[in-house]
């Protein structure tokens, strides 16, 4: 199925427009539609309170770190020609969850920007861990996603553990966990936004590069492409978005996997438009899934991460089952 | 010295690992405007000696330098894929991509960050589509084609790389025997047309008739090297190939064949 670029394009951002509209009206207090519009436009509003102290943060931390996973899911699946990777699967998010629980644990009153890099750390020990596992794997997608599960297994005992053992503020960690956008407030947004910023341009600057990998190495090296290089800063471009995307909310899984494939199999292989369509597809997913993790069961709020779960790991279940090349 | 031209000059070339060399200390010099088959049995080295002229190896030493004093280890990737392009024995084709999308990637070693062709790109590409003979599948989708009609498309896309030489490893491989002949064909006239081209091939007659020189690697050394008259002989097939076969002459080509020796008491003798 291939679909004008142009209809794509449109149709995700009437999408994401749609749920943004919905997602800032919803909740304790709903607000309809066209008083968002007021809530946004004049500070005189009755609901700007609300919508610019509570909502509007928390709708952009969730679009951006939507952004962030699938991108980084993105760049994963291209330069390691692997389907059913993305940072979640690859215990990449786990990693670097880890590393941020240790620090919780370990060091209780440190400040919130250490979080970041605490992140990042973990994230990439995580993946040279992996990478080095799995160095012979690295053809076989299937093996190689299954050493990644099973590392993201042995963090996810080892976070359980930290966490059984030093009894800190278990619920607030727990939200964390489980990938929550809740009461996130513009505080986060240095967390997350500056790294898009940087980080999303220099993968369009890749964008071309990746689709000559994609006829395999041995061709993009004779057209000009320096392979190793290319993959190893993809790979840390993709990790970094990751990582970040961790250290705002925990891990929210499946979405760095199943958005690229929606995107390529209305898309294509064009990363140039890959990249944004992806990016977009990945916010609407963390924006819908926290939506309707507020609206499900009120006044409950459910993680976005149980949200994002229910549907992806189905869908690797199903990807599983597709795939031929073990 | 000869009024030849080089096109690929090898010296002292070591390629292998640390346990296991593969091949050692080889000099080399293909010519230009000549077909080249690169043939041995298994394990000779022929394919490492094709990848590592095409970058996709790195040797522990010596040196490769094309068209007399451009040395393809240490010039930048995009300069010498402008000079040199290969087809692998293997290649990756995307899904759900056209015929012209696929070769518009031969363009590469031209464009900038972004891929952006420009008119001259199109001419490449429409001359590249014209001369492997599939312009009127341009608009086709990969996924349709049969396997001799992808492997000249992959030879369109090393075309529109606008190289002097092309390299090509087993290209024949995965193709039916009258696909075989018509790749063949195709690359006897871009050589006609100017190209310097190397095979490494499986075929041993097909060898003989396609090519202008043979270069025969034994355990990644070089045996010999001459026209298919001069080194295809009897004694080269049982020395190298282990295999007994008499030479006689293609009669339709007028170049060397060979036909296994028959055993005493096999089928054919008996009826």
């Amino acid at each position: 199925m291939r679909v004008q670029p142009r209809i794509v394009f449109i149709t995700l951002i009437f999408i994401l427009l749609l749920f943004s509209l919905w997602h800032i009206g919803a909740g304790a207090i709903y607000i309809a539609p066209l008083d968002v519009f007021k809530a946004l436009q004049s500070s005189d509003s009755e609901h700007n309170f609300i919508v610019n102290n509570f909502r509007l943060p928390r709708l952009l931390i969730s679009g951006l770190v939507g952004a962030a996973l699938a991108i980084s899911g993105l760049l994963i699946q291209g330069v390691i020609r692997n389907p059913l990777a993305s940072p979640d699967v690859l215990g990449v998010t786990s990693g670097a969850s880890l590393a941020v629980i240790t620090l919780a644990v370990f060091w209780p009153d440190a400040p919130t920007s250490y979080i970041p890099p605490a992140a990042l750390i973990g994230g990439f020990s995580a993946t040279a861990l992996l990478l080095f596992l799995a160095r012979h794997l690295l053809h076989r997608p299937a093996a190689f996603a299954l050493v990644g599960i099973a590392l993201a297994a042995t963090f996810g005992a080892a976070i359980d553990y930290l966490l059984t053992v030093n009894p800190l503020e278990i619920n607030t960690a727990m939200l964390w966990l489980t990938g929550s956008v809740w009461g996130r407030n513009w505080d986060h947004l240095p967390l997350i936004a500056p790294w898009l910023a940087v980080l999303m341009p220099l993968a369009l600057l890749l964008a071309y590069r990746l689709d000559l990998l994609g006829l395999g190495d041995d061709t993009a090296t004779s057209l000009g492409i320096g392979v190793k290089k290319l993959r190893l800063l993809c790979i840390v471009v993709a990790i970094s978005l990751a990582s970040a995307a961790v250290s705002v909310c925990g891990s929210i899984g499946f979405v760095g996997l199943v958005s690229p494939h929606l995107v390529r199999s209305l898309l294509g292989h064009r990363h140039l438009l890959l990249l944004p369509a992806t990016a977009i597809t990945g916010a609407i997913l963390v924006i819908s899934a926290d939506l309707f993790a507020r609206i499900l069961m009120p006044p409950i709020e459910l993680p976005a991460g149980i949200l994002t779960a229910f549907i992806g790991a189905p869908y690797f279940i199903f990807l599983l089952c597709r795939y031929k090349n073990w | 010295m000869t009024t030849e031209q080089t096109a690929i000059s090898i010296a002292h070339l070591d390629v292998g690992y640390s346990t296991k060399k593969i091949i050692s200390n080889l000099n080399l010099s293909i010519k230009k405007g000549k077909i080249t088959a690169l043939i041995g049995p298994n394990g000779c080295g022929k394919s490492t000696l094709l990848k590592t002229i095409s970058r996709l190896l790195t040797p522990s030493a010596g040196a490769i330098h094309i068209a007399g004093d451009i040395d393809v280890l240490k010039s930048s990737s995009k300069e010498i894929a402008r000079r040199l392009a290969l087809l692998p024995q293997i290649t990756q084709s995307p899904e759900g991509i056209t015929v012209k999308t696929l070769v518009a990637f031969g363009r590469a070693p031209y464009l900038n960050q972004f891929g952006m062709l420009k008119d001259d790109d199109h001419r490449q590409i429409e001359l590249a589509m014209r001369q492997a003979g599939i312009t009127e599948l341009a608009d086709n989708y990969i996924d349709q084609l049969s396997g001799g009609q992808l492997q000249r498309v992959w030879i369109a896309l090393i075309l529109a790389q606008d190289t002097d030489i092309l390299l090509l490893d087993e290209p024949t491989t995965y193709l039916d025997i009258s696909h075989q002949y018509e790749l063949l064909n195709l690359l006897e006239e871009l050589n006609l047309a100017g190209k310097t081209i190397v095979i490494v091939m499986h075929d041993l007659n097909q060898a003989c008739r396609y090519a202008d020189e043979l270069i025969i690697m034994q355990r990644g050394e070089i045996v010999n090297i001459g026209t298919p008259q001069q080194v295809f002989t009897e004694k080269m097939l049982r020395d190298v190939f282990n295999f007994e076969a008499i030479v006689i002459n293609d009669p339709e080509a007028n170049t060397p064949m060979s036909i296994a020796r028959g055993r005493k008491n096999s089928k054919s003798r008996a009826a």
